[in-house]
């Protein structure tokens, strides 16, 4: 069984270090598309809907260390579907996705890392809006961005699938919080 | 039947189902009595059989399952069942949705691992037609919501002008007219008035001394009394509100026009223009009668200064059941905190737009932080 959370090894001389990441959020947020764009570095054009949960994995550097990302995507909540929480247990971090067009996925995301935090505790966590390449259409405004940013409960970093703005720093945001003494 | 010719006749019915049976060994490994189908083969390897298997690390939904299972099997019921849910498995260039199941069969541990293909594309079918629905709706709102911002935002945009020139003839400020609304609207929702006579109220109450527009400069800007003739063509700026504002189909205008005209009344009756009294008046105009004789008495005005707030709510209460109507009066005094913090933040707000005017001129007119001000470059927020 693949350790997700042991401690450092070493490989190829670099201190490696295996974690969970599960993403998390509303439907239609992108979260496929965030991980499409990580693995394969492309995105695909319309909405398919994910059920289930699938894993992928990526790997990001933090200087002289290696931090390997199992990424579970796991299929987006909304009145047809609930968030199965068992797929959480063990994971190390959370990338927490919303849509900067529909602002409900922000109080979805918010809802949702409340959820998690009463059943595993708080994890290190990034907050993901994504689609900054309509941000003309966005619905969220600086001022509540702000306050996002500044909760202290996650990092907040803009995201695009489609053009891949900020995709490396949100999975270097949240590799250097999960590694974080 | 003997147990081999009982997993022969399993292998056989399970592998033409798509779905492999393999049992729990004590040592985690599990012994293969159903590997019929491709997708087994794919990941685990060519078995047969009877083969002893290792499935650890190669799918990270099944490992993570498997502590769910092997308490199943520790101390489960004998006929229950516990899912790992659906996963995906890339086999080639393929998704294939698998779901593990755990279960004790003649008492023994046993994983039943299936394809549930057909059902998985039934449901992400529904489902995706569901979502596509929602998202055509949301967008559609939006799309409806923007255009009444917008709408609004031109009705607001007209009315601010209209106040301005009046404003602009008279003494009273831009920081007076926004205090107006706000208390107005504060007291309005202590009162729990109609939603739709709220999301006009602010616009509305700022547009009550409009009509001084048409008073003559000698009579507006008199810096001494009034005499009667003056007073009696003062007063007429409560008409000549409505007028400017009557006919209108915009929600502010009409509830403006009410408060235009009968924002002078008193309680008592002896008001103007027409000596309504008590409940004869409208109910936002009697809100509005207390919010402007507070805040005109408790600021500076060219020909008189400010009175404290103390000795201004004294003297409101002297005039109650006379000026002013006792239950909205009571429950103005009962708001002061609120009345207070309200004129903290709109002297905040125009010093703040002092400030932001001054820079935008030290710039040379390039206007205020964009978004990329905000964000930085690297798609960090400040912390």
């Amino acid at each position: 069984m693949v350790n997700t959370n042991g401690a450092w090894t070493q490989a190829e001389g670099r201190d490696v270090v295996s974690k969970k990441v599960c993403l998390v959020g509303s439907f239609a947020v992108g979260k496929t598309s965030l991980v499409r764009r990580t693995i394969d570095d492309v995105y695909d054009e319309g909405y398919l809907t994910t059920v289930g949960v699938k894993v992928d994995r990526t790997e990001v550097k933090i200087g002289p260390r290696t931090v390997n990302l199992m990424l579970w995507d796991l299929a987006g909540e909304d009145a047809f579907a609930e968030l199965r929480l068992d797929y959480i247990r063990g994971a190390s971090g959370l990338i927490l996705v919303a849509d900067g067009t529909r602002a409900d996925t922000i109080d979805s995301a918010i809802e949702l890392k409340r959820k998690i935090n009463r059943a595993f505790g708080p994890l290190p966590s990034v907050l993901a809006l994504n689609k900054s390449d309509l941000v003309a259409s966005w619905s969220i405004s600086d001022a509540h961005c702000r306050i996002l940013g500044r909760s202290g409960a996650w990092s907040v970093v803009r995201t695009s699938a489609r053009t891949g703005e900020g995709v490396p720093t949100l999975l270097a945001t949240l590799a250097r919080r999960m590694v974080a003494p | 039947m003997s147990q081999d010719t009982y997993e022969a006749v399993l292998h056989a019915v399970l592998g033409d189902a798509g779905t492999a049976v393999l049992e729990a060994r004590p040592d985690g490994s599990f012994r293969v009595v159903s590997s019929g189908p491709e997708w087994f083969t794919v990941l685990v390897g060519p078995t047969k059989q009877g083969d002893i298997v290792d499935l650890g690390g190669r799918c990270p939904p099944l490992d993570h399952f498997m502590l769910v299972a092997r308490d199943h099997w520790a101390h489960g019921s004998t006929t229950g069942i516990e899912s790992s849910g659906i996963w995906i498995e890339m086999v080639g260039d393929q998704e294939i949705p698998l779901e593990a199941y755990a279960r004790r069969i003649e008492g023994r541990p046993h994983l039943i691992l299936s394809s549930p293909a057909r059902q998985y594309d039934e449901v992400r079918g529904m489902l995706q037609h569901a979502r596509e629905s929602l998202l055509s709706n949301g967008v559609l709102e939006r799309a409806v919501e923007e255009r009444t911002q917008m709408i609004r935002a031109r009705e607001e945009e007209i009315a601010v002008r209209l106040v301005s020139a009046a404003e602009f003839r008279d003494s009273a400020t831009g920081a007076h007219i926004r205090r107006i609304g706000r208390f107005t609207l504060l007291v309005a929702t202590a009162m729990r008035l109609h939603e739709h006579v709220l999301d006009h109220l602010e616009l509305a109450a700022s547009m009550h001394d409009v009509g001084k527009i048409g008073i003559p400069d000698h009579i507006l800007l008199k810096p001494g009394p009034l005499d009667e003739e003056e007073r009696r063509v003062m007063e007429r700026h409560t008409v000549v509100g409505a007028r400017i504002l009557e006919d209108s189909d915009t929600p502010a205008l009409q509830l403006g026009r009410e408060i235009a005209l009968s924002h002078h009344e008193r309680w008592d009756g002896t008001g103007y223009p027409f000596g309504l009294s008590g409940e004869q008046i409208p109910l936002v105009a009697r809100i509005v009668a207390i919010v402007d004789y507070f805040d005109a008495t408790v600021n500076d005005r060219p020909y008189r200064p400010a009175m404290s707030v103390e000795e201004v709510l004294g003297i409101m209460r002297g005039e109650r059941e006379r000026h002013f109507d006792p239950a909205v009066l009571d429950l103005f005094l009962h708001l002061q905190p609120q009345i207070a913090e309200i004129r903290r933040a709109v002297d905040l707000e125009v010093a703040e737009e002092r400030a932001l005017a001054a820079e935008r001129a030290a710039l040379g007119g390039r206007g205020a932080p964009s978004r990329e001000d905000f964000w930085g470059t690297d798609g960090f927020a400040l912390h």
